[in-house]
């Protein structure tokens, strides 16, 4: 795993443009728009069914808006839905992992993916960050809820992307898990920046700025 | 019916113009009659070549161009399949417009299928006392009506609007191969060719006279390739009109469906 | 920070691959429902025949729909396994569209290739069937298991994605690998008869490769639209 330089955060971006998006007749999203850089957290809030997490999946490359743009600008290249998803770390809650795997198998197949060999003191590295030494060489499908969620967050992390997508990143964790993920989303500013999804003033406040949605 | 690519703007369709559809009724009937009224084919000899003192061939008239509007269907139904997954991320009511006109076309091109499965059995039985055989062509006809009706089960199947416009396009170009292995490859291997040939040649070589061509060809395929385009532009607007559906509130019914969203 | 080089399309369907066949040696889900399947058809199939002695072209015909039914028991696997865990999202994350068809396409390429060694000789003890060509038979099932892989890969990621799905397999599956398993059918009976001649055998052959082939083209083509939410 190939640890960046201390200091030599990435030029990132994340940039909203008038965004909206329509599910058949309905719509979820309309008229966001907003802008993060490098070393800048951003949470986006709002009820239920106002579009947090269609909001974090365009900006994943996941979904197409329906209208306006979501660029994610990394040095200096805006970088198009499928191009942007190895500069981008992603957890939701309705993203699982293999449940029939074990969390490094998981960590594994995911790096390998993205062209990057794990070794032991690496996947050691991964783990001990989320607190689930001990536990590597379990089966997700044998692990809490809060357990898979702390994987996740291993996950996302995982290559150190300059983006880091977050949707609801305190769901499920106890208290010495919501220090964990805080420390990953601090973390986060020295590898470029971060958005979160979250109701959670807990959570909110770890961020520079929030973005309020509404109902479309 | 697809994405909502512009839920504010509900798609539109044109209606198929009027004076086309006077033209199209015009030459259904000069064909219908000319069809009645032509001379039976005959051989040298002077004998009917067909049953029924040459009439019972007559059904052919419509068992063509139901055939040639089946095979019409399907090419409409994959050209417009590719026009809606290269233009789908565009805004506005093109591609929508691509990819009714993409299942609009599967669906009667399904009708016509039927229509032509039953007026070649029809004619097979006139000519050769059996509905059914499976030579190549009803074998092919037959692949031809599944896939029209697995596109459909497909469709409906499948509930989000973007999936089910993307995945039945998919599914209308991945079965180009089978449809055009039924066409093309299989009555060639020679076991096939050869076990059926006799049926194949009755109908390809079966000497349709020079009246019976211009009935054919001037009349009843203009006809009907008129009549399709009618039903797919009908179609269309039908799609065109639930997707913009929206509940009249004076209806009370409406309105309570309304407010459950 | 990923650097600027991703991996291969190669490299990454043949990480989806072993993923997929790590998880399948461990639950065993897909080759279970394909072999149990299998074993029962064969056991109606070989019932219903009892003392009577059916022709080539039936017996061949007979082996294809065991295997059809067969490949769709458990081909689909790959994708309802994705679709149901909710990790597909994840998948689309880190491998590109093209990489997962092939590494699950590779993974069903397996299954098929182990129930077809496992089913075609059981068949052919039961069935009491003579093989005039036992080399041409073998290629011929090698051929045509090809093509039924790759089209039950394909037709089993566009099912996954809809509800109702076990009703539906047949009818969106079915016609589009009728044309393959007819020509099967008929090189199968060829291969039975000892006398039948190379070139025919080589000629059917040849049309079954082909659609194989073509089957995989228009995947390729189409599956990042299937596999895509955008």
């Amino acid at each position: 795993m190939d640890a960046p330089a201390v200091g030599a955060a990435p030029d990132v971006r994340v940039v909203l443009d008038d965004l909206g998006r329509a599910f058949g007749p309905r719509r979820v999203l309309a008229g966001v728009s907003a802008s993060v850089g490098t070393g800048q957290v951003l949470a986006v809030t709002g009820p239920n069914g106002s579009g947090k997490s269609t909001l974090l999946r365009i900006v994943a490359g996941l979904l197409t808006p329906t209208w306006g743009s979501a660029e994610v600008i990394v040095a200096g290249t805006p970088r198009d839905p499928q191009a942007r998803r190895r500069f981008i770390g992603y957890a939701a809650p309705d993203a699982s992992l293999y449940a029939e795997l074990s969390g490094v198998e998981n960590l594994q197949f995911l790096a390998r993916l993205r062209g990057v060999h794990l070794t032991r003191e690496d996947l050691v590295a991964a783990l001990g960050q989320v607190g689930l030494l001990g536990r590597g060489r379990d089966r997700v499908a044998d692990y809490s809820s809060g357990m898979r969620h702390r994987l996740k967050l291993a996950a996302a992390v995982l290559c150190s992307p300059p983006v880091l997508l977050l949707d609801e990143p305190g769901s499920n964790l106890d208290a010495e898990g919501l220090e964990v993920a805080r420390g990953l989303v601090e973390a986060q500013r020295r590898y470029g920046l971060a958005v979160l999804a979250t109701n959670e003033p807990r959570e909110s406040c770890w961020a520079d700025d929030v973005l309020r949605l509404n109902h479309a | 019916m697809t994405s909502g690519h512009d839920a504010r703007k509900p798609p539109r369709a044109r209606g198929f113009p009027i004076a086309l559809q006077g033209a199209v009724g015009a030459l259904m009937a000069a064909g219908i009659v000319a069809a009645l009224t032509a001379e039976p084919v005959r051989n040298a000899a002077g004998q009917p070549t067909f049953t029924m003192g040459g009439h019972g061939a007559k059904v052919v008239f419509f068992h063509v161009p139901c055939a040639w509007m089946a095979v019409l269907a399907y090419l409409v139904g994959a050209v417009e399949a590719w026009r809606y997954l290269r233009s789908r991320r565009a805004a506005g009511r093109r591609a929508w417009l691509h990819d009714a006109r993409s299942a609009a076309a599967m669906e009667v091109g399904l009708v016509f299928g039927v229509l032509a499965t039953i007026t070649g059995s029809i004619f097979s039985h006139n000519e050769w006392g059996v509905y059914w055989s499976w030579d190549p062509r009803q074998t092919s006809i037959v692949v031809v009506l599944l896939l029209f009706a697995g596109y459909l089960a497909l469709r409906g199947a499948i509930e989000d609007p973007s999936a089910k416009a993307r995945i039945a396009s998919a599914y209308v170009l991945v079965a180009v191969v089978p449809a055009m292995f039924m066409i093309w490859v299989l009555p060639r291997l020679p076991d096939i060719a050869t076990l059926h040939a006799g049926a194949n040649q009755a109908v390809v070589g079966g000497g349709l006279g020079t009246e019976y061509r211009l009935v054919m060809y001037g009349l009843m395929l203009p006809a009907f390739a008129g009549l399709f385009a009618w039903l797919v532009g009908l179609r269309m607007r039908v799609a065109a009109l639930e997707d913009r559906a929206v509940p009249d509130a004076s209806n009370r019914r409406a309105r309570a469906d309304r407010e459950l969203g | 920070m990923p650097d600027g080089s991703a991996p291969s399309v190669l490299a990454q369907a043949l990480a989806v691959f072993r993923k997929d066949l790590d998880a399948e040696l461990r639950s065993r889900t897909a080759v279970t429902a394909v072999l149990l399947f299998s074993v029962t058809s064969l056991a109606v199939v070989g019932f219903a025949k009892g003392a009577v002695a059916i022709p080539e072209p039936v017996q061949a015909a007979l082996l294809w729909v065991v295997l059809f039914f067969a490949a769709f028991a458990g081909l689909a696997n790959v994708w309802l396994h994705e679709e149901d865990r909710g990790t597909s999202a994840i998948l689309r994350m880190h491998a590109a569209p093209e990489a997962i068809y092939t590494g699950k396409l590779l993974l069903n390429l397996l299954l098929l290739a182990a129930v077809a060694l496992v089913v075609t000789p059981l068949y052919l003890a039961m069935m009491d069937v003579s093989v005039g060509r036992p080399g041409a038979l073998a290629l011929v099932v090698g051929t045509a298991g090809f093509g039924l892989a790759a089209g039950a890969t394909v037709v089993g990621a566009m099912i996954a994605r809809a509800s109702a799905r076990s009703s539906l397999y047949g009818a969106v599956g079915f016609p589009v690998l009728l044309p393959l398993l007819m020509m099967a059918a008929h090189a199968t009976a060829l291969a039975l008869r000892p006398a039948a001649p190379a070139s025919d055998i080589w000629g059917a052959l040849t049309g079954i490769a082909a659609f194989g082939v073509a089957i995989v083209a228009a995947s390729w083509i189409v599956f990042a639209y299937i596999w895509e939410d955008a």
